[in-house]
């Protein structure tokens, strides 16, 4: 069998338009037809659109509201995440047939690291191809894919020719492809980082790669040197099978803006309550809390504080949180969305050092009041106990 | 400036000076130690906003004068020289020639008016101490002092008058949250130290003083508002107190311990140093199983191995295993005396309390940890 001269090989999958195909899929009906998933006619935002509703230039993460104007006949659906959970699945072990390296990014894209799976399956672009053949004929789904020697070239490829999409990057052929392309495509170039380097003239990843790295150092700081590095085509991150837990944490957008802080509060603490208790169900705990406020004009801001020990506790989270609220603008301003997340996790059961100032008995207590609740919680669902102040009406 | 000094003199200021001097600085002017010829003497100052070190010594001064150059190197340079005397003189633009037989340096100094103000003291009241005593006291609390940076209030040693007590006596606390350092000495002459109940004095001043005390039998102490003075001979250090409450550490020591552990704290020491060597900062905890007539302890580090010994011990209680950090047993260990050490508990997840016979006044808290 043919051996390839790849010296690392990576495959990005990334599938079509995967909630709507999903949907089309189930209700063959829909076929053809502008299928739109997402959130609620008030607030929600779309969280996929199939190609034909993307003619009406429909995109994810624009409000439903908006869809609905720019595509009326559109067909509508509400996410069914169990579902798409349940494809997923069965993609992934597609993926894990030709290599044990699998990092899934979200539902519906993965990386998949083939450098040693070429004397089973042939070369890596004849892997890619086996890969989207056999997701089409056991799922019914496309994928595109790309092909390339470093993971953040394998994603850019993936999205050159979508849908259905194979496009492939040898290692010779790198600096080749990335010239051409605007910096947007780089991870990690947003909306400031974008403008910054156009004030350098930097349009496409070429552009940057002719800027020395000291400059983007001054004026992005470390990252500048990461896209430095990127522009090159030098991306050592390998594919990570499990990949690490960074923060947990959850966010809500709210059908009416939230106007008076005592209003705030209480979403808050609803928030920090079902941050806790997923904290829990991961045997995590967090030392840094992160509230997260979107403004009613779209304007977001983050906030953060670290605490002083690691918590799985609502109460402390949310008292967190109100310390935070300081720091915002929050019953100025009206708010859309609330987040509150907790990163530096550590596990909850390593071995830890106890400290002497303690109020003696409140944390073990604390601790298993909260195990307790949980137990309700997944016997009963998430409404049978909430704090007190929540209950209303 | 332009005086003649002798070398070892100037040596023992210098090493201290240098030692106060800030390695790493956004202010230059506080890694450089300042230097003051007037009237036959060549006065030395070092400081980090926080602590400040004075020394006199006996010159030879030709011009008076004053100038500042850097700490460090010129404490390597002194150590260095080959001949018991040397020469220093100012030269233009803040220049420093320092010489010694046929040894010559030109350094680059920095001009005295930019070195900060060290806090000044007028009529305080001085109080003799044994320098020994209280040497012992800074060494048996010092190690448990607080490095991190948030805990401000507990970055420094507490020290406490006793006035209740039949004789008085002076109390040193330490304490960094997770284990606790305690000693108490009868000392008649805390009342005349002029401050009220307690103050806080800074881990970084107390480790310069435990050095300055090893020279002699005596220190003179005064207190004044917001700073603490210990002098011995021409050696002078000055330190900023901690503006912050100490924690009410009475309620952290535990009372009624019902099981009481007897070790030799040698063979102790030992064991768990050979234990140890295998912990790592995400594994640094040992479990200690203790039965009536032998303790053993099991070191376990999933990244590298594990490790156990045993050792006999007398034990009154139950049966036990509990857990702790072995470098805050060590430390505690290292600053006692005592052959043989007790360790007295509660249960697994209580403070325990550490103590000696021939370590009079003092006992040390450690808290257990959870593996």
């Amino acid at each position: 069998m043919a051996t390839s001269n790849w010296t690392k090989a990576i495959i990005h999958l990334d599938m079509d338009a995967f909630y709507a195909a999903v949907e089309v899929m189930d209700n063959p009906a829909l076929q053809g037809k502008p299928v739109i998933v997402g959130g609620s006619k008030e607030r929600g935002v779309v969280s996929s659109a199939s190609y034909e509703a993307r003619t009406y230039g429909i995109h994810s993460a624009q409000p439903v509201a908006i869809a609905m104007r720019l595509c009326p006949q559109g067909i509508f659906l509400p996410v069914r995440m169990w579902r798409y959970k349940e494809i997923s699945r069965q993609i992934l072990e597609i993926f894990n047939r030709f290599s044990p390296l699998v990092e899934p990014l979200s539902l519906d894209e993965a990386f998949v690291d083939v450098t040693g799976s070429t004397r089973l399956f042939g070369p890596p672009e004849e892997i890619a191809k086996k890969i989207k053949q056999q997701v089409v004929a056991e799922t019914g789904l496309t994928a595109s894919a790309g092909v390339a020697p470093t993971k953040f070239i394998a994603k850019i490829a993936s999205d050159i020719q979508k849908p259905d999409g194979l496009t492939i990057v040898p290692e010779g052929k790198v600096k080749e492809f990335l010239r051409p392309l605007p910096i947007e495509k780089l991870w990690g170039v947003g909306e400031r980082t974008r403008k910054t380097l156009a004030h350098l003239g930097v349009e496409t990843i070429g552009d940057l790669g002719g800027v020395p790295p000291e400059l983007l150092k001054r004026k992005l700081g470390k990252h500048g040197l990461h896209l430095s590095l990127l522009a090159k085509g030098v991306d050592e991150r390998e594919v990570e099978t499990e990949r690490q837990v960074k923060s947990i944490g959850h966010e809500e957008t709210y059908r009416e803006d939230i106007l008076d802080m005592a209003m705030a509060r209480k979403v808050l603490l609803s928030l920090a309550t079902k941050v806790a208790k997923r904290l829990r169900e991961h045997n995590f705990v967090g030392k840094n809390v992160t509230l997260k406020v979107k403004y009613h004009d779209f304007v977001q801001i983050t906030r953060s504080i670290t605490l002083h020990k690691p918590t799985d506790d609502g109460q402390k989270i949310f008292r967190s949180c109100c310390d935070l609220l300081s720091k915002t603008e929050v019953g100025k301003r009206p708010v859309r969305l609330f987040g509150i997340s907790l990163s530096q996790l550590d596990l909850a059961n390593k071995e830890r050092q106890l400290a002497l100032f303690e109020q003696r008995m409140e944390a073990p207590k604390r601790n298993r009041l909260n195990r307790a609740l949980d137990t309700i919680l997944d016997k009963y669902g998430d409404e049978a106990i909430v704090p007190g102040t929540l209950l209303e009406e | 400036m332009e005086l003649t000094i002798q070398r070892d003199d100037l040596l023992r200021g210098l090493q201290k000076s240098q030692s106060v001097a800030e390695k790493r600085s956004s202010m230059p002017v506080l890694s450089n130690v300042l230097l003051e010829a007037k009237e036959q003497q060549l006065h030395l100052t070092a400081t980090n906003l926080e602590v400040s070190f004075t020394g006199s010594h006996e010159a030879n001064v030709t011009k008076e004068g004053a100038v500042t150059i850097q700490a460090r190197k010129f404490y390597e340079i002194v150590k260095e020289l080959p001949f018991p005397e040397l020469r220093i003189t100012e030269k233009e633009n803040q220049w420093v020639n320092i010489s010694s037989g046929t040894t010559e340096y030109n350094l680059v100094g920095l001009p005295a008016d930019e070195f900060p103000q060290v806090m000044k003291y007028e009529d305080v009241e001085w109080v003799q101490m044994e320098a020994p005593l209280l040497k012992e006291m800074i060494d048996k609390t010092i190690f448990a002092v607080s490095t991190e940076e948030t805990r401000y209030n507990l970055s420094g040693i507490y020290f406490e008058k006793v006035e209740t007590e039949d004789p008085v006596c002076l109390k040193l606390v330490a304490t960094d949250g997770h284990r606790l350092s305690f000693i108490q000495k009868p000392l008649p002459e805390v009342t005349k130290f002029t401050f009220d109940k307690g103050i806080i004095i800074p881990r970084k001043g107390m480790l310069e003083l435990s050095r300055l005390l090893e020279e002699s039998e005596q220190v003179e102490v005064a207190f004044q508002e917001n700073t603490a003075i210990f002098r011995q001979g021409e050696s002078t250090l000055i330190m900023r107190l901690i503006d912050g409450d100490f924690p009410d550490y009475d309620t952290v020591i535990p009372k009624n311990c019902e099981r009481v552990l007897e070790v030799d704290r040698s063979r102790f020491m030992e064991m768990l140093r050979r234990m140890s060597i295998i912990s790592t900062d995400r594994y640094r905890g040992i479990r200690c199983k203790i039965h009536p007539e032998h303790m053993e302890i099991i070191s376990n580090n999933p990244e590298i191995g594990d490790a156990r010994e045993e050792l006999s011990v007398t034990y009154q209680g139950e049966e036990m295993t509990i857990a702790f950090n072995p470098r805050y047993f060590m430390e505690i260990l290292a600053v006692m005396t005592s052959k043989v050490i007790s360790a007295k508990m509660i249960d697994e997840s209580s403070a325990c309390i550490i103590a000696g016979e021939e370590d009079e006044g003092f006992f040390s808290v450690v808290m257990p940890m959870r593996l």
